[in-house]
């Protein structure tokens, strides 16, 4: 049984994760994948997990965001029933995870390695049955893969000799080849060139498009921005943010634009204060005042604009934002 | 419950790349192939070494004027079948004897290299028995071929001492070594033949070879497995595996995998080299061949899981490969206890064959010279699996423990801490 917990929500901030029912705010929370809920760990004297909670839906790209050593690989862990939690229950696919349920998971761990003086196509075959594929099975969806992923060509290479790139095209193969459920990827994309990013990005994205539950594990913000619909912020062991990624956004935006126009700024009255900036001006609303007043102010005023975009806030600056806050 | 399935996929894994290996190919077969192979050079080299190498003529001066020049080189046999002739006799010699009628002539010739060595017959050689023999200054050691030269020397002395005296059977009987006939009485009185000195050699080193075999193949097979885990921690493969399979069964698919590549280059070596010492490991030849495999077995499954258990602390080859040979005095230490016990089946003995550790080997050593009983075997394969169940229990809890710790391995005070914590 979850040992289910009351949501407290910050009013400033509902987003804020402190002790969340995940069903109590989760669209996806009733169908989860994957349901933690008030997880703890501690290795000796040192709290790694504190009382965190979330949900992963099928048919979602989750990001579990935070610096390196911020407990998300404990986290992971606990999940796959690697570790076990010292409070708080974890379930997957509406239960306690048993042995047999690990052949519906495919799982890319941090500290990943693979099988290096032996040739590629046969390593992924052995990871294939280890999930309980057939040989059969097991031989046709490596061939599906390698060939997915351009490695055909190296699939009878031993994987040292292999570029570093590939070398993780065919880890990350080895977490999905047997097509599961629910897939847990920690630093997929770590050590990437940008091309490879960009080709296991669109892998995972189609994991998600199939209605596989993809947690996606990283300390690359950016990448997070760009996956994932929803996160968990998780800092020092705490959960810091948790949900939608639009709606954090919209709760930690500064409420600034950035304009280029000859206008007096200073007389409009849904102006907090600007700062000038390489691309024009750094505009400050008020806390009631929206981008679209602004907008409406400069064209009623007449004044040319000739540029004026709203500025996203990043899932980094949130993140320094509430550490900062914190502190 | 453990998934049989995944155990064997672990297993079949395990044993295919291990046994495809260029290292252990290397060590399986290259092994009995060195040693066979030495074996054959060693004995060629010791037939050439009998055999006389060069045909050679020696110079011969007789001043004791006894040797009959007819006999000197053509001396024959005239009763005696010819099969008794051995190839030291004259017939089958390569040595010419060449009389010189002094020794001056015979140095002359011998300086000259027209023979390779001169024997001087002394004039008091009746009563004396002296022959010098003069060679070229050589620092090369002469060898068995002055041993054939002077057998033949020999043999033609008697046969002119003898010539117109003696003849016949007499003479022939005279100058033929005789035929010694051995015999043994064993402890109920029974007369045999005696055993040939190949048996007697093989019936002492024979029990020996068999357990250090069986020993290794214990060690050998709990080594490969020590080796997959430390490689695998060191490529970091440890998370995936346990992504896919229990702890328990990883731990039991490689110590069925491994054990078999273990027992697979031990049936090798016992099928080249240990097969042919059957016979003359004599009446514990069948308490070897019945219950050696089951204590390799069981000794095998003990060690395994020790040093899986201990071994997973290690996150590289080399340390696992310097941690396993303090593992191998565990397992080779009844060889040296026993070596100073009073006896095999001293208390000492049975002790050492009644603890599990030092249960299998010390078995396998008494059960070669026949020293251990049916009480023994029961008592012994008991506490074998008594150990072996605790054993694995231990591995499996030190494998959830340690399976994900990576750097330097930790003290024995650290690692009492770990496991008190994970209690």
């Amino acid at each position: 049984m979850i040992n289910g917990r009351l949501a407290h929500i910050d009013p400033a901030h509902p987003t804020t994760a402190s002790a969340l029912d995940p069903s109590a705010l989760d669209p996806v929370a009733h169908e989860g994948a994957i349901v933690v809920a008030g997880v703890s760990k501690s290795f000796g004297s040192t709290t790694a997990v504190d009382n965190v909670s979330f949900t992963v839906g099928k048919g979602e790209v989750f990001g579990l965001v935070g610096p390196n050593g911020a407990g998300k690989t404990t986290l992971i862990r606990m999940i796959m029933n690697i570790f076990r939690p010292d409070e708080g229950g974890i379930r997957v696919f509406g239960k306690a995870l048993a042995p047999e349920d690990k052949d519906r998971i495919g799982y890319l761990p941090e500290e990943r390695g693979v099988y290096t003086k032996q040739k590629a196509r046969f390593v992924l075959e052995y990871f294939a049955q280890l999930k309980g594929l057939s040989r059969a099975d097991a031989r046709s969806n490596a061939e599906r893969w390698l060939k997915k992923l351009d490695l055909w060509e190296v699939r009878d290479r031993q994987i040292q000799e292999l570029s570093k790139g590939n070398q993780q095209k065919v880890q990350l193969i080895s977490a999905v080849i047997a097509d599961p459920e629910v897939v847990i990827l920690d630093e997929p994309l770590s050590g990437l060139d940008p091309v490879n990013v960009r080709v296991l990005m669109s892998v995972i994205r189609e994991l998600a498009a199939d209605g596989k539950a993809v947690l996606f594990s990283s300390h690359q913000m950016n990448l997070v921005e760009i996956l994932c619909q929803r996160v968990l912020m998780i800092h020092r062991g705490k959960a810091m943010l948790y949900g939608n990624l639009d709606r954090i956004r919209r709760d930690y935006s500064d409420n600034a634009v950035l304009v280029q126009t000859g206008a007096a700024l200073d007389d409009c009255p849904f102006v907090l204060k600007t700062l000038s900036h390489e691309q024009g001006r750094k505009v400050y609303l008020r806390h009631e005042s929206h981008p679209e007043d602004l907008l409406s102010w400069l064209i009623h005023r007449g004044s040319g604009v000739k540029f004026f975009e709203q500025l996203p806030v990043k899932l980094e600056e949130i993140f320094i934002k509430i550490v900062e806050g914190n502190q | 419950m453990i998934s049989l399935k995944k155990v064997l996929t672990v297993a079949r894994y395990e044993f295919t790349t291990t046994a495809m290996r260029k290292s252990f190919l290397l060590i399986a077969l290259g092994m009995p192939l060195i040693i066979v192979g030495s074996g054959m050079v060693g004995t060629l080299m010791s037939t050439r070494q009998l055999k006389p190498a060069l045909s050679q003529t020696i110079a011969v001066v007789d001043q004791a004027k006894i040797l009959k020049p007819e006999l000197l080189s053509a001396y024959k046999k005239e009763n005696l079948p010819a099969e008794k002739d051995s190839f030291l006799s004259v017939e089958q010699s390569n040595v010419k004897f060449a009389p010189y009628a002094d020794l001056d002539r015979a140095l002359s010739a011998l300086l000259k290299e027209e023979v390779s060595a001169c024997y001087l017959i002394e004039a008091d050689y009746l009563t004396s028995g002296n022959i010098t023999t003069f060679t070229r200054e050589s620092k090369l050691p002469s060898g068995g071929q002055r041993t054939v030269i002077k057998d033949q020397l020999y043999d033609s002395l008697r046969a002119s001492l003898l010539d117109e005296r003696v003849t016949g059977a007499v003479r022939d009987r005279l100058l033929e070594k005789p035929e010694f006939q051995s015999k043994e009485v064993s402890p109920d009185g029974q007369i045999r033949p005696e055993t040939t000195l190949t048996r007697k050699f093989f019936s002492l080193v024979g029990p020996i070879f068999f357990f250090i075999m069986l020993t290794f193949s214990i060690f050998v097979s709990s080594a490969y497995l020590l080796q997959s885990l430390a490689l695998e921690k060191q490529n970091r493969v440890i998370e995936v595996l346990l992504s896919s399979v229990t702890h328990e069964e990883l731990l039991a698919g490689k110590i069925l995998g491994l054990g078999l590549v273990g027992f697979l280059q031990t049936g090798l070596y016992a099928a080249l080299l240990g097969y042919p010492i059957l016979p003359f490991l004599g009446e514990s030849g069948w308490n070897v061949l019945l219950l050696s495999p089951v204590y390799v077995v069981l000794g095998y499954l003990l060690f395994a899981s020790l040093m899986a258990g201990t071994g997973i602390f290690f996150s590289g080859e080399q340390e696992a490969n310097q941690f396993a040979g303090l593992w191998l005095l565990v397992v080779s230490a009844p060889a040296f206890f026993l070596g100073f016990a009073p006896g095999l089946d001293s208390w000492v003995a049975k002790s050492l064959s009644y603890f599990p550790l030092t249960a299998a080997t010390a078995m396998l050593l008494r059960l070669s010279w026949a020293k251990a009983g049916m009480l023994d075997v029961l008592l012994s394969v008991a506490a074998l699996i008594v150990g072996i169940h605790l054993a694995i229990r231990f591995a499996a809890r030190m494998f959830r423990l340690a399976s994900l710790m990576y750097g330097k391995p930790p003290n024995l005070p650290e690692l009492l801490r770990i496991i008190r914590a994970a209690e």
